[in-house]
């Protein structure tokens, strides 16, 4: 498949007084061009530290980039001047979405004047290779036919008044509709929406779910969509990636991997969402610290098949069927085949 | 009616308003969280009470606990009226109604070890020895599940999951009779969430004792929930057994809710969903049904009366003039 966005081998750590805390461990993603694909996992898994390696925007002063690439659109971005990046990549073909839309806004300027602001630096027409020194009148009228456009597409109400209004005058949840607007602006390659939906009620997560899988099915949009609900990302993705503790465990299209998830890890997951025919099962143990983890496979403490070879060396990651990778010695299917 | 016994809490017409001050201190309206709420609670079940954010669940549970001063209405617990305590006789009544706070974090003191935290409780509403007092504390954390070596641990040294059991070892130390759980598993991973629910039901038993489940997380109340009701913009607006409410959900607000929550294998809500429009400001409520400006099914009717809590023969209630 033509991918745009592959990450292979990905090492990152943050120095901490404890030592070097190993967040990313030898982490593989690939995103295919107009794919949605959900990086699922708990807290503390390590899925904002990959969405952030991929936008480039890792503290300096901590985070160690020891090992891996970042292909995206043909170019590595680890090798990429770090300056280009900020002005060609990020924000241009590379949008984000936060968890907390509210905290992305400055609250002292109206949204109109920050889109202003987005535009002229951000706009498809803006020129590429450095910052633009004047704003062309031209150029000024087309981007604000284009951002009506786009505050009328995401259902925004009276979409020239609220251009007018400050951040905190309207709602949680018109404004993250502002926040995938603009991160739409640009017209990216790839969005990553971190957890965009977390903060927000029942009825306005579902709106806001809709409303971002019909505007990438239609702009033909790949989206990285973190999330730590699994009943969220089996709304709007095409394939699912799961991490634990670090490393990427599983990763199937959508179907297979809720029908027949494969991975000890994932089973365990989908067993302890509340349902009444199950009751209620956790998974027994605790995540483990980062700066000293377990050898080999990382969920091996609490994983009901660890065997010697687990706990010894880190299993690679290896395709078990087509479009459907996986990180285990020993995947629950075929544990249940050697065992009947 | 159900024997009067049986019902450990009795909420009648409950009102709870806050004033709207301007930027002079003048008040220039009422943002009105509770408004007229009807419920009781029988000793043994856990009510559910579910909503977005805004619509005044927390505020209930905070004004049973007596930290709001309800602005109308009746509160009678184990059949005695709480309503209007003053602060020194309610501290009797601290023993046997007890809350736990969203965030457990924020309610342990940063300074003080756990042992001491759970210590405190029992120096202040008990004459028990120090010995007798350890034994306690030492009982109560084996009942959640934590090993004794916490006792010496800060808040800030144990996870969000564990936080969540010391705060609820602190409250049962004291052998409450009714529990207002605020959002108890928000913030929570799913595989730690499901261990913490098993407490819950576990320690319910074990202790005899009765919750209010305050939570906007559906699936988890239809989980551990007997009763539930839904509550929208300060008012209730269907009240009824866990499987009437899931299964023959009434008022158009609830079917809504329901239909917001993601089933794995099931058809999705992107496709589905049909609910448009966002809550209207709490301080500006529209006249009649505060439901009527998203309502598919609105007339001009509905505009008219707030309409009233009415139950059903199955015991099933909801506030709607169309329910079905």
């Amino acid at each position: 498949m033509d991918d745009l966005l592959k990450v292979t081998d990905l090492e990152v750590g943050f120095k901490t007084d404890g030592g070097l805390a190993r967040v990313l461990d030898h982490v593989n993603l690939r995103i295919g061009r107009g794919e949605i694909v959900g990086l699922v996992g708990e807290s503390g898994c390590g899925k904002t530290t990959l969405a952030r390696s991929i936008l480039g925007v890792l503290p300096a002063n901590s985070a160690v980039i020891s090992s891996g690439s970042i292909d995206f659109d043909g170019q590595n971005l680890l090798a990429e001047d770090p300056k280009d990046l900020a002005t060609d990549v990020r924000g241009r073909q590379i949008t984000f979405v936060p968890q907390d839309p509210f905290s992305s806004f400055n609250p002292v300027f109206t949204i109109g004047a920050q889109i202003d602001e987005l535009m002229k630096w951000k706009s498809p027409d803006a020129p590429y290779g450095g910052a633009p020194r004047w704003y062309p009148r031209s150029r000024r009228r087309a981007d604000r036919d284009r951002v009506m456009d786009l505050l009328k597409t995401v259902q925004l109400p009276d979409a020239e008044g609220i251009l007018k209004k400050f951040p905190h005058e309207v709602s949680g949840g018109q404004r993250q509709r502002l926040m995938i607007a603009m991160a739409l602006l640009p017209d990216p390659q790839l969005i990553i929406a971190d957890e965009p939906t977390t903060a927000l009620d029942a009825t306005i997560q579902a709106q806001i779910l809709k409303l971002l899988k019909r505007l990438a099915t239609e702009r033909n949009v790949s989206v990285l969509f973190t999330t730590h609900d699994l009943g969220t990302a089996y709304e709007i993705c095409d394939r699912i990636t799961v991490m634990y503790a670090g490393q990427e465990v599983e990763s199937a299209p959508s179907d297979e991997f809720f029908a027949a998830p494969r991975h000890p890890y994932t089973t365990r997951l989908l067993q302890s969402l509340p349902s009444r025919e199950r009751g209620i099962q956790g998974i027994p143990g605790q995540i483990p610290g980062l700066i000293d983890p377990p050898q080999g496979c990382r969920f091996h403490p609490r994983c009901d098949h660890a065997m010697d070879a687990c706990r010894a060396t880190r299993p690679d990651t290896t395709e078990a069927g087509p479009a459907h990778s996986l990180r285990c010695f020993f995947p629950v299917a075929m544990a249940q085949e050697t065992s009947a | 009616m159900r024997a009067p016994d049986t019902d450990l809490l009795v909420l009648q017409d409950l009102r709870k308003y806050f004033p709207i001050l301007n930027a002079w201190k003048r008040r220039t309206g009422w943002l009105k969280a509770l408004d007229d709420v009807s419920l009781t609670v029988r000793k043994g079940e856990i009510l559910g009470v579910v909503g977005e954010s805004g619509c005044g669940k927390s505020t209930l549970g905070k004004t049973v606990m007596g930290i709001h001063r309800p602005s109308a209405g009746r509160i009678v617990f184990e059949g005695n009226d709480i309503t209007d305590l003053k602060p020194h006789q309610s501290r009797e009544l601290r023993r046997d109604l007890q809350y736990t706070y969203q965030d457990p974090g924020a309610s342990l003191d940063p300074r003080w070890k756990i042992g001491k935290s759970l210590d405190e409780p029992l120096v202040i509403h008990t004459d028990l020895d120090r010995t007798a007092r350890q034994q306690r504390v030492r009982d109560i954390l084996a009942a959640v599940n934590l090993p004794e070596s916490h006792l010496d641990l800060y808040p800030h040294e144990i996870s969000g999951g564990q936080q969540r059991r010391v705060g609820l070892a602190r409250i049962l130390t004291l052998q409450p009779s009714l529990v207002v759980l605020d959002e108890p598993t928000s913030g929570l991973d799913v595989s730690v969430q499901a261990t913490i629910l098993n407490l819950f039901l576990d320690l319910q038993k074990q202790f005899d004792l009765t919750y209010v489940f305050i939570s906007h997380d559906l699936s988890v109340v239809r989980m551990i929930c007997d009763r539930v009701a839904v509550m929208y913009l300060g008012k209730v607006v269907e009240l009824g057994s866990t499987d009437q409410v899931f299964d023959t959900p009434r008022h158009p607000y609830t079917q809504s809710l329901l239909a917001a929550i993601p089933q794995i294998g099931k058809q999705r809500i992107t496709e589905t969903f049909w609910l448009e429009g966002e809550p209207p400001d709490p301080g500006n409520l529209p006249s009649g049904c505060r439901f009527r400006t998203r309502c598919p099914r609105a007339v001009e009717a509905c505009a008219a009366d707030i309409p009233p809590l009415v139950e059903h023969p199955s015991g099933h209630a909801d506030a709607c003039l169309f329910s079905e």
